[in-house]
């Protein structure tokens, strides 16, 4: 996997930070409101994403995070969840979430 | 297809370990999961990226973005082109006959993309190099 770091590692965005921000980028996306999107939703099934939309999502993502999405994110996150810890992988900060 | 009477199909069946089993067109197979709303999918992943498990409405998707390279006023093979995958690949794509993977969509956005960013710069040049002659009017 072609993963790049990401320059804003020095700013440590927590785990509760990062999963906000993806609900509102899926809130836009979706025009479903923020507050009732839940990491445990499914993409698909819940948010009535399509693979248009995930990729759409996807570089969102990249452009937020400054990060690149590899494919295999793309097409194994199944909900906001997956986003979630796929981002924190990517961010390079995975290992930090208990101590936040 | 004609009319609404009784319409015969040709089929071959086989048999395979004492199991009987049917061998349709695949044409025909695609119009029966149409008319039963059963998506099919094929199991293997092929050369050009179709890959199973992508659950998505691929009917949905087609349109979605032969209506956005149309908006661009890019030809499929422009696209094709600009996207780096081959033409027929996308015109199976667009006519639902293909479930495109993740890497193959965002292809096709980036290349969509970036013509729609290239028209963008284009107009409002355009545009303010006419509305600057219209400045000096009173």
């Amino acid at each position: 996997m072609s993963i790049n770091r990401s320059p804003s590692d020095a700013t440590a965005l927590s785990r509760d930070r990062i999963l906000a921000e993806i609900k509102e980028i899926v809130a836009e996306q979706t025009e479903t409101p923020a507050e009732e999107i839940r990491e445990d939703h499914h993409l698909l099934d819940d948010l009535g994403f399509d693979s248009l939309a995930i990729v759409e999502m996807s570089m969102e993502i990249e452009e937020h995070f400054d990060v690149s999405v590899p494919d295999e994110l793309g097409e194994q996150a199944r909900t906001v969840r997956d986003v979630t810890d796929g981002v924190l992988e990517l961010l390079g900060q995975a290992g930090r979430t208990g101590e936040l | 297809m004609a009319g609404r009477g009784r319409q015969a199909i040709d089929y071959r069946g086989v048999e395979l370990d004492g199991i009987r089993y049917v061998i349709l067109r695949e044409v025909v197979f695609q119009r029966f999961c149409e008319k039963a709303g059963i998506r099919p999918r094929d199991p293997a992943a092929d050369e050009d990226g179709f890959a199973p498990g992508f659950d998505l409405d691929r009917a949905s998707l087609a349109e979605k973005l032969a209506r956005r390279r149309r908006a661009t006023g890019l030809s499929q093979a422009d696209l094709a082109r600009r996207a780096g995958i081959r033409p027929e690949t996308l015109n199976r794509i667009e006519r639902g006959r293909s479930t495109p993977d993740f890497k193959t969509v965002r292809k096709l956005v980036v290349a969509m993309n970036a013509v729609e960013s290239e028209q963008l710069a284009d107009k409002p040049r355009r545009q303010t190099d006419k509305e600057s002659t219209h400045v000096d009017q009173p």
